[in-house]
């Protein structure tokens, strides 16, 4: 029992590198080579929120490191601003599921939401600090509306498609989820 | 049971909380040694796309292929419009063609005349875009040519019409393309015919803005806007579009080059081009820095005794 349910967290691990490699690389194709007046949300964010309110075990921080620290590399992003904000965010989304284990769906949205506008701010905060030029604010609140507004749509795939539900208290793995790693 | 593993948890929380901790600092640290030494991270910005996305192209040219025919597909609904727009356009296109032959004569017999030979530099490297920067808030292109190719720094890349963007980020076998449109971009421009000069500066808009222009009673919309080769950034007279005025009453440039679909871009080569190694370099070029008296002594001597 023990070591199937660890070994599926791992199953887990590698579905998610696969899941967030591939929206990428769909990010990267050259299908829309003319500016947009407004932005695109950001799945990959929503994935990782997502994945760290309901199986936090499948997401440790090292893993969110490196992929999101990848994306700013091959996004042309400043490199890792945001892969810290995230690590960041995730974490406190982690620690604020652990407090209350059975969360109801829209407080689960709205602690991602939290999570979202709190990055958006401190990106553009961090940059002015650091003297970066800052990307035009219709663009960046556009993109952070559309993360708000897709992170359900992504939530719920999670769930349908893959089975990534809430591990609640009657659950067995829940203490597998709770406990080790 | 479950207390049992309520004290697993004791240990096992801490550790993982350290673990987040260092590696929000290092990711941190990572961004503060970008702001201090951007030409440096950016070089390995660049190793890390080359090592990592032409790998992928076997993926990427089919994906996009098959996304771009379903999009075509869509658009047959409005064949028949676009069939009478496209023969309107015809019509206009022959009395110009014609007029351009006439003139590809003359210029041709004005060359003649003077014994002229075009300049052999200009000649140029074809590539394929295999990938965009795949942020909204950068406008790059990634093409599949680089160090191996002879791909350098600053080179301008056209795509048939008109000057698309410059090389920035060169790898071994991709090179990155900095469009017109990128909010980096800045490139020096001159008005024709009246002659003024002016910079063509990208801002995340399909047309990008002019700044520092001089006299605008003396431009009008209409007005081609070409490279004009300053400082030794691009050469001169590519063609970059035309000068067209926005409801705010700005001048902006509606680019030549077909931004819709990049897909195969013309790198020119370009051995004149200024190189950017340094930070420094970009507010002092290098042959204005005057050498200070030789002070220090040669380290060769000490390292040998």
């Amino acid at each position: 029992m023990d070591n199937s349910a660890s070994s599926r967290i791992w199953w887990f691990r590698i579905l998610f590198f696969i899941l967030a490699m591939a929206v990428i690389f769909f990010r990267l194709l050259p299908l829309e080579t003319l500016p947009k007046t407004w932005a695109g949300p950001d799945i990959l964010c929503a994935l990782i929120f997502a994945w760290s309110l309901r199986r936090p075990q499948a997401v440790p921080s090292i893993l969110i490191a490196i992929i999101v620290l990848s994306e700013d590399m091959l996004l042309q992003r400043e490199p890792g601003l945001q892969a810290a904000l995230i690590v960041i965010a995730a974490a406190w989304l982690k620690l604020s599921r652990s407090y209350t284990p059975d969360m109801s769906a829209l407080r689960e949205w709205m602690s991602a939401t939290i999570a979202i506008v709190v990055i958006m701010l401190s990106t553009r905060f961090i940059l002015i600090v650091f003297f970066v030029p800052l990307p035009s604010l219709s663009l960046h609140l556009s993109q952070m509306i559309m993360t708000i507004l897709v992170y359900p749509i992504v939530a719920l795939l999670t769930h349908f498609v893959i089975g990534l539900r809430y591990v609640g208290p009657n659950d067995t793995d829940y203490a597998q989820s709770r406990g080790r790693s | 049971m479950a207390q049992h593993r309520g004290k697993q948890e004791d240990y096992v929380t801490p550790i993982r909380r350290l673990i987040t901790a260092v590696v929000v600092l290092i990711l941190f640290a990572i961004f503060i040694v970008w702001r201090i030494d951007s030409p440096r991270v950016e070089r390995f910005r660049s190793h890390v796309i080359d090592q990592y996305v032409p790998s992928f192209a076997w993926a990427m040219a089919p994906v996009t292929g098959a996304i771009n025919l379903v999009r075509d597909f869509q658009s047959y609904t409005a064949l028949y419009e676009q069939n009478q727009e496209l023969r309107r356009e015809l019509q206009q296109m022959k009395s110009w063609r014609e007029a351009a032959l006439q003139l590809e004569q003359e210029n041709a017999r004005l060359l003649d005349l003077n014994n002229l030979r075009l300049d052999p530099k200009f000649t140029h490297i074809s590539g394929i875009v295999m990938a965009d920067s795949g942020s909204p808030f950068r406008q790059s292109v990634l093409l599949n040519i680089g160090k191996q190719d002879g791909i350098q720094d600053g080179w301008a890349a056209m795509d048939g019409l008109g000057l698309v963007g410059r090389i920035s980020g060169v790898g071994t076998r991709s090179s990155r393309v900095i469009l017109l449109t990128d909010p980096y971009s800045q490139i020096p421009a001159i008005i024709q015919p009246s002659g003024q000069r002016v910079f063509v500066v990208g801002d995340n808009t399909a047309a990008p803005p002019i700044d520092f222009i001089e006299n605008p009673d003396l431009v009008r919309a209409g007005d081609r806007v070409v490279t004009s080769g300053e400082g030794g950034i691009l050469p001169a007279g590519l063609v970059i579009g035309q000068l067209a005025m926005d409801p705010n009453g700005r001048l902006r440039v509606r680019l030549s080059a077909d931004y819709e679909r990049l897909e195969f871009l013309r790198v020119l080569r370009d051995y004149g081009t200024v190189q950017i190694s340094d930070p420094g370099e970009l507010v002092i070029p290098q042959d204005l820095i005057i050498e200070a008296p030789d002070a220090t002594p040669k380290p060769d001597g000490d390292s040998n005794g």
